[in-house]
């Protein structure tokens, strides 16, 4: 027998996906696809295909699962093992996730709690458990407007790196919210299907900039300053050239305060003249990681993986992953909410405050409150709350 | 573009398809190479063959353009007939790297785009409004596919102009692909020949060769090693286990396919384990011996590139066998970096 509030969250998951089949997104060409789906109070089920979207849908409504993923990759075999399946090409994806930003609000919201005792803490979980010494620690990453905003971002200079150094046309381009900590974007080019993984993980590093070289904007370790001043980049050059030079531009070197602002290409002699090629070199790498863009690498290469199905809710928010149309317009914590106002009544052993339609709920701390359907399973699907008996 | 090359050119550059039509032309079978008339041809294949095992590199001779294009398909047949799979791969390079020093001399840069085209198929596009001395462009994705072969951290897309799906190309970059296409290119004919029987002046250039190939390194032998010589990402994952820290997913994947990969049993792994954060010895068996390719596919797991290990910041790089290795499982059996020694302008 399930637990209440596992099926709760499926009896909900499953009148939603009733009512509103019409808003999974089905893949093209889906038989070549493998699908999997997460089952509430069960394991991974993967390796799965489907021939029409009626047979898909029929699934989702009849499993409501906590997860439907499918696969990026095009297979010969989808329903085969991973060696036999036959790879023949794949989308090319990118996930960022606002939990790999490290934005400062995570020290104020993320939680953990000792597996072994009642012991929890705000921010990164520790090593151990102050109170009885234990290793096994749960950690809980939340999400605010401030970490999906700077996640926002990310996705705009990805954008515009796909559009500008790859020359992808817009129309390919599809942004999607994940449901949960981010977004993910999605490339449907006949170029980049084809990519390999290798190539794959060059664009990603790329992307990320990890790799560059001095000598790219002209340093070198022997070159003279007057070299170097007809080869440093300006602020306005295309691709990783003028991202350096725009970082460099406003960069605050100790000793050089209050420098920022002017021509691009006399700054960054300056800081070069007074850092040395060591430090120079290093401050180059925080200026690639900071000018890239913060993607999770392994979804990008991993050219077996299967993605969350655009259309479906998650899991873990109830929210769904929904396509996003205008990203400068768009309300992550009110758009994507798509279950109803209807009342439940939960108990809550804590929660950081959130907000969701504008409403705004918590803190929470072992208390039992009342509220409407998809507060409740924002907070049930984490495992911060459970379904009082009783609740319709 | 397509240009006419002449009898020099086609000797330069044997594996085209222009001075494949030519070779044709002569009209001539084995037995007809393997005669007299035609020692000279033969002798200088045979020479090809052992420059390449000699010196790594083919000479140019271009005394007798004819001599120099005929001798390159017979050169071939010769290594094919040899059944050493080392060898093919060996004057491959060797061949390739032949091209690449005529390449790189190469005044004439319609000769160059042209055989850019022709060996690798792929559109090259004259480009003006790229960086200074990168007067050449080709789609990124083109690019990759080749780029990735190398391990030089200038040919990391990162480092090359790219705009607009195109990556700008200078001359020399041109020659290195050339390069590394031609030596694939030798290679898979190589693989696909077939050699019919030989006369004996040939047969006894084959046996020649043979006795004088050495046998095959094989690096990918399973060698002990002792800990202090594991390479620093992996001895950096092993003392974060030891202190008690959780190295990240990737790191435990390095470390575990290394240990798998140079001998260590699925329980010597295991035994590494315990004081992780997190251990449950059922769940680590199953990975370990999901790596190890005792379950699920099947296939034992390879040691992720140094490339690889550089893009999860993982890498901890020294300065004495780091530099010569693409991969960890490398570190050690490769002779370490000399350091270069500054010469003097006194």
């Amino acid at each position: 027998m399930l637990d209440p509030t596992v099926d709760a969250l499926k009896r909900i998951f499953k009148e939603h996906y009733f009512k509103h089949s019409d808003r999974v997104e089905v893949p093209i060409r889906m038989s070549e696809r493998e699908f999997g789906y997460w089952p509430f109070g069960g394991g991974m089920i993967r390796h799965l295909s489907f021939k029409t979207p009626g047979e898909l849908i029929a699934t989702l409504v009849k499993e409501a699962p906590k997860g439907a993923y499918y696969s990026c990759g095009y297979y010969h075999e989808p329903t085969l093992p991973m060696a036999e399946k036959g790879w023949k090409s794949g989308d090319l994806v990118f996930d960022i996730d606002a939990d790999d930003l490290d934005s400062p609000c995570k020290k104020e919201h993320d939680r953990w709690t000792c597996k072994k005792c009642p012991k929890m803490g705000i921010g990164i979980r520790p090593e151990k458990c102050p109170a009885c010494g234990n290793t096994r620690i749960a950690q809980l990453n939340w999400v605010c407007y401030k970490c999906l905003d700077a996640s926002k971002r990310e996705v705009f200079k990805l954008l515009d790196m796909l559009e500008g150094d790859f020359g992808v046309e817009e129309k390919c381009l599809r942004t999607y919210f994940s449901g949960n900590m981010g977004y993910h974007i999605s490339v449907e080019d006949k170029i980049m299907e084809d990519l390999n993984q290798e190539s794959r993980g060059e664009i990603v590093d790329y992307v990320v900039g990890i790799g560059l070289l001095p000598s790219i904007i002209g340093v070198a370790k022997q070159s003279s300053y007057e070299y170097l001043s007809s080869k440093l980049p300006s602020d306005g050059e295309e691709g990783w050239r003028g991202r350096i030079a725009g970082y460099l531009k406003d960069y605050e070197l100790k000793g050089l305060e209050g420098s920022g602002g002017g021509d691009a290409k006399a700054k960054i002699l300056s800081i070069y003249k007074k850092s040395g090629y060591e430090r120079f070199r290093k401050l180059l790498e925080q200026a690639s990681r900071a000018a890239g863009v913060a993607i999770d690498p392994n979804v990008t290469t991993d050219i077996h993986r299967i993605f969350r199905m655009p259309g479906t809710l998650h899991g873990e928010s109830g929210l769904e992953k929904m396509k996003v149309e205008n990203l400068e317009r768009f309300d992550p914590f009110v758009d994507p909410v798509l279950l109803k106002d209807e009342e439940v009544k939960v108990s809550v052993k804590f929660a950081p405050p959130f907000t969701l339609r504008g409403v705004k709920y918590g803190p929470y701390s072992k208390q039992e409150v009342v509220l409407p359907e998809a507060a409740a399973v924002y907070l049930m699907g984490k495992g911060l709350a459970q379904i009082v008996a009783g609740s319709p | 573009m397509d240009i006419q090359l002449g009898r020099a050119d086609l000797a330069k550059y044997p594996f085209l398809s222009q001075a494949g039509e030519h070779a044709k032309a002569f009209d001539l079978d084995l037995s007809d190479l393997g005669s007299a008339e035609y020692a000279p041809v033969a002798e200088r294949a045979k020479e090809r063959v052992l420059e390449a095992v000699r010196k790594g590199k083919v000479s140019d001779n271009l005394v007798n353009p004819d001599v120099e294009l005929l001798s390159f398909p017979l050169a071939m047949v010769l290594v094919k007939a040899t059944g050493l799979e080392h060898l093919a791969s060996r004057y491959a390079l060797s061949e390739a790297l032949r091209v690449e020093g005529l390449l790189e001399k190469e005044t004439n840069i319609n000769v160059i785009a042209y055989i850019f085209r022709n060996a690798l198929k792929v559109e090259l596009e004259e480009a003006s409004d790229g960086p200074q001395g990168h007067g050449f462009a080709i789609r990124f994705s083109e690019y990759l596919k080749r780029s990735t072969q190398f391990h030089e951290p200038e040919w990391k897309l990162i480092n090359r102009p790219v705009s607009k799906g195109r990556v700008y190309l200078a001359k020399h970059d041109l020659v290195r692909l050339i390069r590394a296409e031609i030596r694939r290119m030798i290679y898979q004919r190589l693989k696909s020949l077939t050699v019919p029987r030989l006369p004996p002046l040939l047969d006894q250039f084959v046996k020649e060769i043979t006795a004088r190939t050495p046998p095959p390194r094989r690096v990918e032998d399973v060698i002990p090693v002792s800990p202090d010589m594991y390479p620093p990402c992996v001895k950096h994952a092993l003392d974060m286990l030891k202190n008690g820290q959780d190295p990240p997913h990737f790191a435990r994947f390095l470390m575990t396919t290394y240990l798998l990969n140079i001998g260590k049993s699925v329980d010597d792994v295991i035994g590494i384990f315990p004081r992780a954060a997190d251990f449950n010895e059922r769940v680590t068996r199953y990975q370990v011996e999901h790596l190890a390719g005792i379950r699920g596919g099947k296939v034992k797991y390879r040691v992720p590139s140094c490339k690889n290990v550089v893009s999860h910041s993982f890498c901890f790089r020294d300065s004495v066998y780091c530099p010569n290795i693409v991969n960890p499982v490398q570190y050690g059996r490769r002779p370490p970096a000399v350091k270069k020694v500054k010469k003097s302008n006194a």
